[in-house]
């Protein structure tokens, strides 16, 4: 079927790609050039944009004004120059995502300062802004998840409000529908509400009009099975009305069927002869090997209440999705616009398990639909949107599956007095998770019924430009959650000075926290371990009332353009967060009876035998993590035919009041306490007076100047896009990351540093068609960029690029 | 070896010479667009005033156009300014891209006055620019926002109308 519909496009492309080029004009180059300004002065207006057409933009004035003079609308809320922003952002367009060969849109994010993008298998990415990740560590992969990011879409919340983080597969859009992507590093909730921890990511969806192809698009198809495309049709109507239909589509396999299973010492495989191989350390392993392993005590690794089967549905699949969106825009005469959009998406990915099993690779599935209306009447911005369907966490894990929905609806008034620009704003969210449409009669899901969240806002923030050019900000926010059932601030105070025409220092100090989730407040989950390693049950619980983590962040920056073509930015932050939270063990209890003693012979018979049941509670730490870093970039237009870019990040983060023990070491360590008691209470169990043995106690003792190592020290890119003639672009970029360690509940691993080189040779057929060859990592170092997971290698494309 | 590493990077980072013939077509455009709107008797100035912020090289093909042409009969005088507070009264208020983070503030300056406000970047408009140049597939191109040439009390002919992109 992809193949198909591979060939349906590259067949429009190519008839379309034949077509001729538009008429010429009457008028000749030469005899514009040889006119005089007093001449050109009497032409009439349509005649002088006749000529200055012949003339044409230059290709460095053009550049110039694409990736030196950009404008940014997520750091005020209304476009500006990228140079007097005054927060840390950066605008990736739609031509610098083409020219760099992206293949997704989280690939892209490489080329933005402070973006760290680790690949997990083939076209699925972990990706952080400036870090804090894996904290806390120690424990479940979801905590490896970015829940200080705020992903929108045209300013609609694409959150995963679960578990917290963004579920990058189901972006209904492609790179079809983007005009550009805006990145805001550093706290930025008092602009965009919680979660906007580390920054925001704003994906800006191309406006239709009059200047627009009717058709546009692009295919190509690679190695591992690798095939993307996309395709919009839009159309400008008249009147004020605008119409526009976009689908995109990835299918992307893994160049391994087997599955990563953590290290457990004495893990082992039986073999034919009836010996065992050992594995102390964690591999992979094939579906089949998993199902055999057993551990030190002989018991199963994998849950013998599992499917593979259903958890593995398709082991060498890592990607495939589509979506399909609708825009209608109406702008009549008066003074206000309407933009109405749709979409539904579909995807099925292997990527980093959002559950608890011994793999590293989890099966996700979602398919949601949105709908979007955005509204500008006058200074009134008013905006609604929900997004509804079913999401399946973890594929052939009993109670991941839920149907979702998430409303949002805000109004913000922009009103410019002089110098004073003031935008008071309300805003509400209710976001409503049910898993109970999926479970049977005696099942347990980890929510067990519908449970939502719901945030009331109002904010308020402030732009002044004082003495005709020192701009000083301060925005503030106050948030209702209904769990915790608490209010939160969040503020940003900021000022920019230029310093002549060429110059910008600035300087931020922000606030900003996370949301709840609903898997902190409402986890009700028990995991029925029968058969494997006790505890024999473990229940999670959510906590309604807790502490949401919370960041405060200083940053001075400084822009410069020592000459027209080119842009230096430097930024410095520190930051300190606290209030983090994790379900952790909280306490576990024995069950016992006489009948323990018939195993007597065998400690963890008679441990099993009193199936103990720990209880993880979500509850707040007292972990404070203290960043400090920077971040340098430059964009460079070196010539027409030359552009090099490049940034490149540091950063040190340091744990305070640090917590060394792994999740499962707790539960051990209550396990190993209670199991001590049993013989010392063996009269009174056997009597029947003791029934029962619990305990809370956990280790108490915390570390301090702790160094995090999950994130990267250093990473950065560096590219060159070169045009020796106008049908020929070859555009290359490297992409580096240093040497991180990363750490959950069974194992820790140290990633080496790596370098990603990208390199992508476009040929322009005509004005409607280009082909290329795309090679992504074309040095094959199929090291692993993310840990337990994917060696995935180089991927070599073809494909072709459309417009009409 | 080193100076010449040095010469090199500083004659990549040179301002191309295209940017004068872009300021010289712009020039040009603010001409034109200076003939295609009606101001209201004028503004009883014997001058017809544009002011120019943040593109000195523009400003100077204004006033070597100034020397040659004038506008309905009155005499073409290019001042420029650094920000709102220094704008005197002026038919045409041109905005640079570099400066475009101005373009509310001169906006509200300016409100209710009887002046064209021609910014330099896509989507200004929205701001309240009567109109905005950008480039386009290697054209120069400008958008027009009639409600913003009406708001302040201006007429305009239905030819500039039609050669801009209409934004609202």
């Amino acid at each position: 079927m992809k193949k198909l519909i591979f060939l349906f496009i590259l067949t429009f492309a190519c008839v379309a790609g034949f077509s001729q080029d538009p008429q010429s004009k009457e008028m000749t180059r030469e005899q514009v050039l040889d006119m005089s300004v007093d001449e050109l002065s009497q032409l009439p207006l349509e005649d002088l944009m006749a000529a200055m057409d012949l003339m044409g933009v230059s290709s460095m004035e053009e550049l110039t004004n694409l990736l030196i003079n950009k404008g940014v609308s997520s750091a005020s809320k209304r476009v500006e120059n990228a140079f007097d922003s005054p927060l840390a952002s950066t605008t990736l367009t739609k031509e610098e995502i083409e020219m760099s060969g992206a293949t997704t849109i989280e690939e892209a994010l490489r080329l933005v300062p402070g973006v760290i993008v680790r690949e997990k298998t083939n076209g699925n990415f972990d990706v952080h802004l400036r870090g804090l990740d894996n904290l806390p560590q120690k424990n479940m992969l979801i905590y490896s998840e970015n829940t200080n990011t705020l992903l929108m879409i045209d300013g609609r919340p694409v959150f995963n409000y679960v578990h917290g983080g963004i579920v990058w597969e189901t972006l209904p859009v492609g790179f079809a529908d983007i005009d550009r992507i805006e990145v805001v590093r550093g706290p930025a909730s008092a602009l965009y509400g919680p979660n906007a921890v580390n920054g925001v990511i704003n994906i800006i969806t191309e406006k239709t009009n009059e200047s627009s192809s009717l058709v546009s698009g692009s295919a190509q198809m690679g190695t591992q099975n690798t095939y993307t495309g996309d395709i919009a049709m839009r159309k400008d109507w008249g009147n004020g009305i605008t119409t526009a239909v976009t689908s995109n589509y990835q299918h992307r396999e893994r160049d391994t069927e087997e599955i990563y299973v953590f290290g457990k010492e004495g893990m082992s495989l039986p073999d034919n002869s009836g010996g065992r191989n050992v594995f102390n350390e964690g591999r992979f392993f094939t579906l089949e090997q998993y199902e055999r392993l057993v551990d030190a005590n002989g018991l199963p690794i994998s849950d013998p209440l599992d499917d593979i089967d259903e958890l593995f549905q398709e082991p060498e699949l890592a990607r495939e999705n589509y979506g399909i969106n609708g825009y209608v825009g109406y702008n009549p005469e008066g003074i206000a616009s309407f933009d109405l959009s749709g979409g539904y998406q579909n995807s099925y990915v292997n990527s980093s398990t959002l559950g608890d099993p011994p793999t590293s690779l989890g099966g996700r599935k979602s398919n949601t639909w949105y709908g979007n209306l955005q509204a500008a009447i006058g200074r009134l911005k008013l905006q609604t949107n929900y997004t509804g369907g079913t999401q399946n966490f973890a594929t052939g894990d009993q109670g991941f599956k839920i149907d979702m929905g998430q409303f949002n609806a805000s109004a913000e008034f922009d009103w410019q007095i002089k110098s004073l620009n003031l935008r008071p704003g309300v805003s509400f969210q209710s976001a409503s998770y049910d898993d109970s449409p999926y479970l049977k009669e005696d099942e347990s899901g980890y929510l067990n019924g519908k449970k939502e969240l719901n945030t009331l806002a109002g904010s308020l923030r402030a732009d002044y430009l004082a003495f005709g050019k020192l701009r000083l900000i301060a925005a503030l926010r106050a948030e209702k959650y209904n769990y915790p059932d608490k209010l939160y601030g969040s503020w940003q105070f900021a000022g920019t000075l230029p310093i002549g025409e060429r110059q910008r220092i600035r300087a931020v100090y922000s606030r900003a926290n996370r949301s709840s989730f609903i898997i902190n407040s409402h986890s009700n989950y028990t995991w029925d371990r029968e058969g494997r390693m006790p505890p024999r049950f473990i229940h999670f619980a959510g906590n309604e009332d807790y502490d949401l983590m919370t960041v405060d962040m200083i940053e001075l920056g400084y822009r410069v353009r020592p000459a027209n073509n080119i842009v230096l930015e430097a930024e410095v932050f520190g930051s300190d967060s606290r209030n983090y939270g994790a379900l952790m063990p909280s306490s576990t209890t024995l069950h016992l009876s006489p009948e323990i003693f018939q195993y007597a012979e065998n400690e963890m018979m008679m441990l099993m035998a009193t199936q103990p049941r720990t209880n993880i509670v979500y509850q707040n730490m007292k972990l404070d993590a203290r960043q400090i870093g920077a971040s340098v970039s430059m964009d460079w237009v070196l010539s027409s035919k030359l552009i090099a870019k490049m940034h490149a990040t540091w950063q040190k983060t340091t744990l305070q009041d640090f917590s060394p023990y792994t999740r499962d070491e707790i539960i051990e360590m209550q396990m190993m306490s209670l199991a001590q008691q049993i013989e010392p209470n063996a009269m009174e169990i056997m009597t029947g007076q003791l029934t029962e043995l619990s305990t809370s106690a956990k280790p108490e003792d915390l570390q301090d100047d702790v160094e995090h190592k999950s994130t990267p020290s250093l990473w950065g890119m560096v590219s060159l896009t070169y045009k020796p003639i106008e049908k020929v672009e070859i555009s290359s970029y490297g992409y580096y990351l240093s040497e991180q360690t990363f750490a959950n509940q069974y194992a820790s691993q140290t990633i080496d540093p790596k370098f990603i080189l990208n390199i992508k040779a476009n040929y322009k057929v005509n004005n409607y068609a280009k082909v290329f060859v795309n090679a992504r990592n074309i040095l094959n170092d199929n090291s692993n960029e993310f840990a337990f997971m994917d060696k995935v290698g180089g991927i070599y494309l073809i494909g072709l690029r459309f417009n009409y | 070896m080193k100076k010449i590493v040095i010469l090199l990077l500083l004659s990549l980072m040179a301002t191309s010479p295209a940017s004068s013939q872009m300021s010289q077509f712009k020039a040009l455009f603010l001409f034109n667009f200076a003939k295609n709107v009606n101001w209201p008797d004028n503004g009883g100035s014997p001058d017809f005033v544009i002011t120019v912020i943040g593109n000195n090289e523009l400003a100077e093909e204004l006033k070597g156009l100034a020397k040659i042409r004038k506008i309905n009969n009155s005499n073409l005088v290019i001042k420029e300014a650094r920000n709102a507070e220094e704008i005197s009264d002026s038919h045409i208020i041109y905005i640079s891209t570099t400066q475009s983070s101005l373009m509310p503030i001169v906006a509200s300056y300016q409100k209710d006055k009887p002046v064209l406000i021609v910014a330099d970047k896509q989507g200004l408009c929205a701001q309240g620019a009567a109109i905005s140049f950008f480039t386009a597939t290697g054209k120069l191109k400008f958008e027009i926002c009639p409600r913003n040439v009406e708001s302040h009390g201006l007429k305009f002919s239905q030819r500039l109308v039609a050669l801009g992109n209409v934004v609202q």
